[in-house]
């Protein structure tokens, strides 16, 4: 796409499709996730890291908003959006005061110790708690 | 607006929770409506400076985290107990989190869901009409914290004037920045009062090109007070008092 000389693409080629194209091959450079971890935030390039960030503090963002802020008409910031839902960056939820569908980052559930030693571990330890409990009630009663 | 703090530190015992209820008792008693929620959810203590006793807690953000109830039912008004007026039309509501070892270990071993912790700080804000939210968080860089961090509008970031603080307060520093946090002070605390002040302001701000809101003593007062209390309640002319002042004033400005 870069050796086109200039309006000599389709009519929609031009820097914004540059920048498109440049948003889905980020995307697309990330495995399929059932959400995400904050941490992957800060290994974005702009401008999705901005929007992203910009998502998190402002807790939703609706449609106009990322075509904003990506600098994308809204048909490609919808494009993008979809990229995003399916890759696990985003969530849509209820629908704005009118009728707008809000967009918030998806999660991935935080505890980064989900190995089976430390199931075994922490499954141990709250057994010996929970008998402990329950002998502090015997004596009680 | 309302704002949301996270008061951090890579490291532990740096002052989080002390500063966190003081700068949230002075903006109460500024007539604000303070949140104050503890995130450090594997070793909690806040609530120790507010004197909540753990068997007052109806409900915590443990449970608000398994949803069992709604994040509003985990918040407690702290503000008599901390010492102000019942009459202060400054308030201070407390949402702990669990000191339950088998609450805590039920967090380690299932996780919780991240997307709560943002609804909920949203939903608190809104349903007790805060001014602002503090988030006292869990040391260092990890998930839940750079959420904390993510979601807030500023940061105080205390370290100690302390060789492996220094480090890894620039990591800290760095990560904020990739995380486009609108504003971070630096509170430099417990400095040993033979030191020069002035110095170490300048070195610490030189070191991150960040401002630094206030430099602290290392305070006999404080220690003995052992978080039994809220220092600026307890002292309210000691120049610790009025360092926290300022730094609400450029945490508001
Ligand atoms: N400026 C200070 N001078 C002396 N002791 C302090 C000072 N600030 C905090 N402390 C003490 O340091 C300990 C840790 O403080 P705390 O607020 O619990 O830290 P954190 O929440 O970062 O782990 C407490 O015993 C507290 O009384
Ligand atoms: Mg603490």
């Amino acid at each position: 796409m870069n050796s086109s000389p200039p309006n000599a693409g389709p009519p929609n080629s031009g820097p914004e499709q540059d920048l498109f194209q440049q948003l889905v091959q980020e995307i697309d450079a990330w495995p399929m996730q059932e959400g995400i971890r904050t941490t992957d935030l800060t290994l974005l390039n702009e401008p999705l890291r901005g929007v992203l960030n910009a998502t998190v503090r402002e807790s939703f963002m609706t449609l106009p908003h990322f075509a904003e802020g990506l600098n994308l008409t809204l048909e490609q910031a919808e494009q993008i959006v979809d990229l995003l839902l399916e890759h696990g960056f985003l969530r849509s939820s209820e629908t704005g005061k009118n009728g707008e569908t809000e967009y918030r980052v998806r999660y991935a559930r935080a505890g980064r110790n989900t190995g089976e030693l430390w199931q075994r571990v922490t499954g141990k330890l709250d057994d010996r708690l929970h008998r402990l409990e329950l002998n502090v009630d015997d004596n009680k009663s | 607006m309302s704002k949301i703090i996270s008061v951090h530190s890579f490291r532990g015992g740096t002052g989080k929770s002390n500063s966190t209820a003081n700068l949230a008792t002075l903006m109460a008693a500024r007539g604000m409506r303070v949140g104050v929620i503890d995130t450090d959810i594997q070793s909690p203590g806040v609530h120790v400076l507010f004197r909540l006793e753990p068997d007052e807690m109806h409900h915590t953000l443990n449970d608000y985290l398994w949803g069992n109830c709604n994040i509003e039912q985990a918040a407690h008004d702290v503000t008599e107990k901390v010492g102000m007026p019942a009459s202060s039309k400054g308030r201070v509501f407390l949402v702990p989190s669990s000191v339950k070892s088998r609450d805590i270990v039920r967090i380690l071993r299932e996780g919780y869901d991240m997307g709560l912790l943002n609804d909920g700080f949203q939903r608190l804000i809104e349903l007790m009409k805060l001014d602002v939210l503090i988030i006292d968080t869990h040391p260092g860089v990890g998930e839940e914290t750079l959420l904390s961090i993510a979601m807030s509008d500023a940061m105080l970031l205390i370290l100690r004037p302390d060789q492996q603080d220094f480090q890894g307060t620039a990591v800290t520093v760095e990560v904020a920045r990739q995380l486009d946090i609108p504003k971070m002070l630096l509170m430099v605390n417990k400095t040993p009062t033979s030191y020069d002040f002035k110095d170490v302001q300048k070195l610490v701000e030189r070191s991150y090109d960040c401002t630094v809101a206030a430099v602290l003593p290392h305070s006999d007062e404080m220690m003995t007070l052992a978080s039994s209390g809220v220092f600026v309640l307890r002292y309210p002319k000691h120049t610790i008092t009025q360092s926290y002042n300022h730094v609400v004033d450029q945490l508001l400005s």
